[in-house]
């Protein structure tokens, strides 16, 4: 019996067994790892969300703009024009930007919200109207996204020799007593041969596909290397380079062309002379990410970093995101008017489902007679519960909203839906609630005389009463995370107004997670994902306390 | 109206309990234990008679009143303007809104009339049901009160409507399946044979028909528009993604299961099963924004480095994140079938020295096989029906491939497609997307129906 | 109450045959519990032995210690020595597969796996790989059914269930798989509780046949079924062993006081 051949074979069976083993715990940490993915990916896009960039800057509010006529009406004051205001308050900020396109580039870093914050302080304390205050300014989507990080990095090399400015404004020339840029040079050269690289990636994939192509591929990179092979040629910046910049006499220059010795640029903020920089006060700055591969302008960079540099750029918490609607503009948007339509929706499904669900499962497994009629009701309520959701939003669309004539868009008729969608799950959960109700209790009721609607309603009910909460929070939970019924009904609707009513348009939960993940703006995935986590911090809640109440009120007759 | 109604319901129905309780306790002269039923339910008794004629004149009644006001309303217009249904539809809704004081402009004189008389029909008829209502209600009183005796069995009464109710409710999940069917198969049913739809295909062509491109019916008569609607890139498309998905979680869920049931420590499985159940609980729209953000530019990428052309929105990626989804699914439902295998035959295949994977392959597995394969067409099922997922994470181009570095369409994503906006309900296009709900209702439903058979007769077996 | 003393001198006086089992100061705990306690015992070869005792007195925990049955318990935790020809089975390099194929076990309800008859048995000598050939395992199977006396009533229905067999078939066909895979010792715990009367017969004759080749050992609860089939009996009480001898001793002229008690039917 333990002979050699019996051992081997012993050998090989724990090896199959060890696999076997190693495959279970691999799969199970790989949907361990998946869910960790998941909500980690979710937590990392969308945890800046929560936090946005403003302005702090002095306003001087005239009178004259706002309330002429001192009547310290809120109305009234609401109803100024801001927009100017705001425009001039920044511009002041940031002086001396010259062109009408640097001007509008200026401008559009902030929000179209900006003056919201300050329009409310002044309607609540019309006091402050005629004085100079200090107020926040909401930046833009695209101004906050570069404040967080990560759309360019920005490096200073100190100057080392001197450098004389041609002019203060406009297009300059700047000389230096000696090579002072040769350094520079080399990394556009430098930047010039990675960009070859890119190009030949991109070659082989073109050979494979577009001769075409590949041939202007080819030319360009002759090109290129062309420039690269003669390293001390003075070289023209383009919006696929890095971008530099010269920092002197308290203003800065955006380079246009760079030599050993002298480089030609356009002043962005205006030199306070035209006086020689000696080595050490001047740098080179360098945007390391080149113009065209990002959504932010040199302008507009170098402007955000005065501003922040000036110690006028607030981070703060974003309170907008949990108290406004639906908007155009990603700063501004918020999830508050979907949770609401969420809200109103759940209290339509659990006013229908709650009742009606436990009240058929107390008649199915109390009171209905085995007969072939409640066999079909079963097998109905089993088959019911496996149907797609989407075909629910179909059963919406046709007789809610075309048969009823309700209103589409309208939490009502989301309620609805989604009451029937988990009605099934709830009468399931009811019923096997009521049937882990030890019989004996019921016998003890009939016994004392009491009927058997007596003995159901006041001894068998009460105490299925937990299992059936726990069974309705957990189909609670799974409707206010259903989303393809809803998009059926129209409730994908952009819904800038917070729901008041059953009736109104409205969005839910899951929806505006949904029509957020569609649009193209960056600043959108960040809310995406941070509605996301607002909404599995609910379910988490949710499935908690279903959890906990299990627990709590767990009997073992 | 209806606030009054009610209310004055209510204040009845409250009196008629007490007036009922009263009652029986004058009848029982002190004599409690003579009484049939408890005060309570000739109270109770006494309120429900008056329930049910009240509710049954609103109902009745309101829609009445509504369609003489409509009535008086349109007699003021002339009736060729009243036989083209748009027209009159325009009207009522103008109608409305003059009654209501929300017209926009200046109404004309007969919309004013209209309006009037609609309003004043509306309100005698509001005052007609409130009256009758009562009268009826009081009438109901008077006649249950009288019913009231020593022997009376109120409480019979009572209970018999109770189980009235619950029946009724019960009946809510049949009425919900019969909704369902009558609406798919009612559009469906137009789609193919009304003959007043411009560009509708017969079902064959729908069935066997490989092009599907429901936008080209809208551009009527360019082309070869019947074409337009065939169904099969769309059941490849959805079977490769429900495919690619039941490839990621069959395995992955069978052995999860089997781990956490045969080998996990409690200690594992009191970690296991949450995590597990998180991912249940995690809503598909979101698994779709991570299958499209995250997962399939992962994947694009990664077949950049492998020199392979991948879609943008390849049904690789859709399907993966599908299976991911199923994947606590088909472990929660193996890990029910696993465990109804009776130790016994555990014992006695160790007792034989057989390892415990060579008990799990040759003894549970085989006895837990009829579960298993139930488990797995409720996963399919849920993998056709899923909608957000596919929605967000695969495309919108219906190409007849088996490929899963293409994009693929579902028959969920056009339903979606299809009927998200305006709607119009005399075009092919709208009406094409129940024929879709219909088929995904009926596939869905078939699986479910077997499923649940082969799961009731193994659970049969171990009972 | 000195049991100690009574116990041993118990096991000393018992080995007087070759033995097969052996146990020395035996522990076993089922988390907090302790179910045996310091029990020794020597089980000797080709004869039946019987446990029997009370309900809950740790019989069936020590069965299923002889064929390491109670691994798969998580909290069972055991501690002594107990050998099998002289090999310590909780030693490390013992394996448990292999000690299984050597001890097999019955169970008290019968568990055929849901398959045919034929694979019922041949599914112990499949993994262990007693067979070079189908004709041999054809044969295995064969006279393993011949042995459990099962052959001539199930020889037309190999490929039918296991399952569909009488409750009496079915244990005997549990005898029949355990048979195949060729073990010196049985256990069998309470094999015929499930059974009635004649299907009792039945497996008890069968037991008898299997003497000579086998070392039986039988966790009964029938004192009657003890006296007609052992040869040596051992009498648990409370976890421990309070005397073991020839069945004919026991029951005739038991040492014990517990002993007389039980087998005079004053507890159990």
């Amino acid at each position: 019996m333990t002979s050699d051949a019996f051992k081997a074979r012993i050998k090989k069976r724990y090896r199959s067994e060890a696999m076997f083993r190693a495959y279970g715990a691999l799969s199970l940490a790989i949907t361990a790892v998946f869910v960790i993915a998941v909500v980690t990916d979710i937590v990392v896009k969308g945890m800046p969300a929560f936090w946005q960039h403003s302005l702090v800057l002095d306003v001087t509010v005239k009178a004259d703009d706002i309330d002429p006529k001192a009547t310290k009406d809120p109305a009234v004051i609401r109803a100024a024009d801001y927009f100017t205001l705001t425009r001039d308050t920044l511009r002041a900020a940031v002086p001396g930007v010259e062109g009408r396109l640097a001007k509008k580039e200026l401008d559009g870093l902030m929000s179209s919200g900006a003056a919201n914050e300050l329009r409310e302080m002044l309607a609540a304390d019309p006091s402050l109207i005629g004085q100079t205050i200090k107020a926040r300014f909401l930046l833009s989507d695209d101004a906050d996204l570069y404040l967080k990080g990560g759309e360019t990095e920005i490096e200073k090399f100190p100057g080392r020799g001197v450098v004389t400015p041609s002019g203060t404004t406009g297009e300059i020339t700047l000389l230096t007593s000696s090579n002072d840029f040769a350094d520079d040079l080399v990394r556009v050269k430098k930047a010039l041969a990675v960009r070859i690289d890119g190009l030949r990636r991109d070659l082989r994939r073109a050979e494979r596909g577009d001769p075409g192509w590949a041939e202007r591929i080819r030319e360009e990179i002759a090109g290129l290397e062309a420039r690269v092979n003669q390293p001390s040629v003075a070289e023209t910046m383009d919006a696929n380079l890095p971008s530099l910049l010269v920092a002197m006499n308290g203003g800065l220059v955006k380079l246009t062309s760079i030599g050993n010795a002298d480089a030609k640029g356009t002043v962005i903020l205006p030199l306070t002379s035209a006086a020689d920089a000696q080595p050490g006060t001047w740098d080179v700055v360098t945007y390391t990410r080149p113009e065209a591969n990002r959504k932010i302008s040199d302008l507009e960079v170098s402007f955000l970093e005065k501003l922040k540099a000036d110690g006028k750029v607030q981070n703060h918490f974003n309170t907008i995101f949990f108290t406004a609607g639906d908007s155009r503009e990603a700063e501004l948007a918020g999830i508050l008017g979907s949770l609401m339509g969420s809200i109103l929706m759940l209290s339509v499904t659990l006013a229908i489902c709650l009742p009606v669900g436990v009240l058929a499962a107390v008649y199915l497994e109390e009171f209905a007679p085995k007969n072939w009629f409640t066999d079909i009701i079963e097998i109905n309520i089993n088959n019911l519960a496996a149907v797609p959701s989407i075909v629910f939003g179909l059963l919406g669309l046709a007789v809610f909203l075309n048969f009823f004539g309700l209103p589409r868009s309208a939490p009502l008729v989301g309620g609805l839906v989604l009451g029937l969608l988990v009605l099934p799950t709830i009468i399931i959960a009811s019923r096997a609630a009521l049937k882990a109700v030890p019989p004996s209790i019921k016998e003890a009721a009939l016994g004392v005389g009491a009927s058997k609607q007596q003995a159901v309603f006041h001894h068998v009910l009460p105490l299925a009463m937990p299992g059936i909460m726990t069974g309705t929070i957990i189909g609670m939970a799974h409707a206010l995370g259903e989303t393809a019924p809803l998009l059926m009904i129209g409730m994908l609707a952009f819904v800038v107004d917070v729901p008041g009513s059953l009736t109104d348009s409205a969005t839910a939960l899951p929806a505006q997670i949904f029509i957020w993940s569609d649009l193209p703006e960056a600043a959108f995935q960040a809310k995406t994902a941070a509605a996301i986590m607002v909404l599995l911090v609910v379910l988490f809640v949710m499935n908690g306390t279903a959890i906990w109440l299990r627990r709590r009120f767990e009997r073992r007759w | 109206m209806s606030l009054t109604y009610f209310g004055l319901m209510l204040l009845l129905l409250t009196a008629a309990f007490f007036v009922g309780r009263s009652r029986s306790y004058a009848v029982a002269g002190g004599r409690f234990a003579d009484l049939h039923s408890l005060p309570v339910y000739h109270g109770l008794f006494v309120a429900l008679g008056v329930f049910a004629p009240m509710v049954l004149i609103y109902m009745a009644g309101v829609p009445l009143v509504r369609y003489l006001a409509q009535d008086a309303a349109l007699s003021f217009f002339p009736p060729d303007v009243l036989n083209d249904p748009l027209q009159r539809s325009v009207i009522l809704r103008d109608v409305v809104r003059v009654a209501a004081g929300q017209f926009a402009g200046e109404p004309s004189a007969t919309l004013k009339d209209a309006a009037a008389a609609a309003i004043n029909t509306q309100n005698t008829g509001d005052m007609a049901i409130i009256f009758g209502g009562l009268a009826a209600g009081l009438a109901a009183l008077i006649a249950s009160f009288w019913q009231i005796s020593l022997r009376f069995r109120a409480r019979h009464w009572v209970e018999r409507f109770v189980i009235i109710v619950l029946g009724v409710c019960a009946i809510v999940a049949v009425l919900t399946t019969i909704g369902i069917v009558f609406s798919v198969m009612f559009e469906t049913y137009r789609f193919f044979f009304d003959p007043s739809l411009k560009g509708r295909p017969t079902v064959l062509e729908f069935l066997f028909g490989t092009e599907w491109n429901p936008q080209a019916a809208m551009r009527a008569d360019q082309g070869d528009i019947k074409t337009a609607f065939g169904f099969i890139p769309l059941l490849t498309g959805t079977l490769l993604i429900t495919f690619i998905a039941i490839l990621v979680a069959g395995p992955l869920g069978v052995f999860s299961a089997i781990y956490l049931a045969e080998y996990a420590s409690p200690r594992l499985r009191a970690v296991a099963k949450p995590v597990l159940e998180i991912l249940a609980g995690i809503p598909t729209v979101v698994l779709g924004f991570f299958a499209a953000l995250t997962v399939a530019p992962l994947i694009r990428s990664m077949g950049e480095y492998y020199g392979l052309d991948v879609a943008s929105e390849s049904a690789l990626a859709a399907g993966l994140v599908m299976g991911m989804m199923i994947i606590p699914f088909i472990s929660s439902l193996s890990d029910d079938v696993i465990n109804a295998v009776p130790q016994s035959l555990r014992d006695g295949a160790y007792a034989l020295g057989a390892t415990k994977s060579e008990t799990i392959r040759q003894v549970i597995l085989p006895a837990a096989f009829a579960g298993i394969v139930s488990a797995f067409m409720l996963a399919i099922s849920r993998a056709i029906g899923e909608t957000m997922i596919v929605v967000m994470a695969a495309g919108l181009a219906a190409n007849l491939t088996f490929n899963p570095l293409d994009a693929v369409t579902t028959i969920t994503v056009q339903i979606k497609t299809i009927l998200v906006g305006d709607q119009e309900f005399d075009s092919a296009k709208t009406l094409a997307a129940f024929a879709l709900g219909f088929v995904l209702f009926f596939v869905t439903l078939m699986l479910n129906l077997i499923a649940n058979r082969i799961a009731h007769k193994y659970r049969e077996q171990y009972d | 109450m000195d049991t100690t003393g009574v116990m041993s001198a118990g096991a000393t006086a018992s080995t007087t045959a070759a033995s097969k089992v052996l146990a020395r100061n035996v522990d076993v705990y089922y988390g907090d519990k302790h179910a045996i306690k310091d029990l020794s015992i020597d089980v000797p070869k080709n004869a039946i032995t019987a446990f029997i005792g009370p309900s809950g007195c740790g019989k069936s925990t020590f069965l299923r210690c002889i064929n390491r049955m109670n691994d798969t318990i998580p909290i069972c935790r055991v501690t002594g020595k107990i050998a099998v020809d002289d090999r310590d089975i909780y030693d490390p390099t013992i394996d448990v597969v292999e000690l299984r194929a050597r001890v097999g076990m019955v169970f008290q309800k019968p568990n055929p796996f849901p398959k045919s008859i034929f694979e019922n048995i041949a599914y112990g000598p499949k993994i262990h790989g007693l067979t070079r050939s189908k004709t041999e395992l054809e044969e295995l199977v064969t006279t393993s059914l011949q042995r459990a006396g099962l052959w001539e009533e199930v020889k037309d229905r190999l490929q039918d269930s296991g399952t569909g067999l009488s409750g009496g078939q079915q244990q005997r066909l549990c005898i029949a798989r355990a048979i195949a895979t060729k073990p010196d010792v049985i256990l069998m715990d309470e094999p015929c509780s499930a059974l009635d009367p004649i299907a009792t017969a039945k497996v008890e004759e069968l037991m008898m046949e299997l003497r000579d080749k086998f070392t039986i050992i039988i966790v009964t609860h029938s004192m009657a079924q003890a006296q007609r089939v052992s040869q040596k009996t051992a009498f648990f009480h409370l976890g421990t062993l309070v005397e073991f001898g020839d069945t004919k001793q026991i029951f005739n002229a038991p040492v014990d006081r517990r002993t007389q008690d039980y087998i005079g039917g004053r507890f159990g």
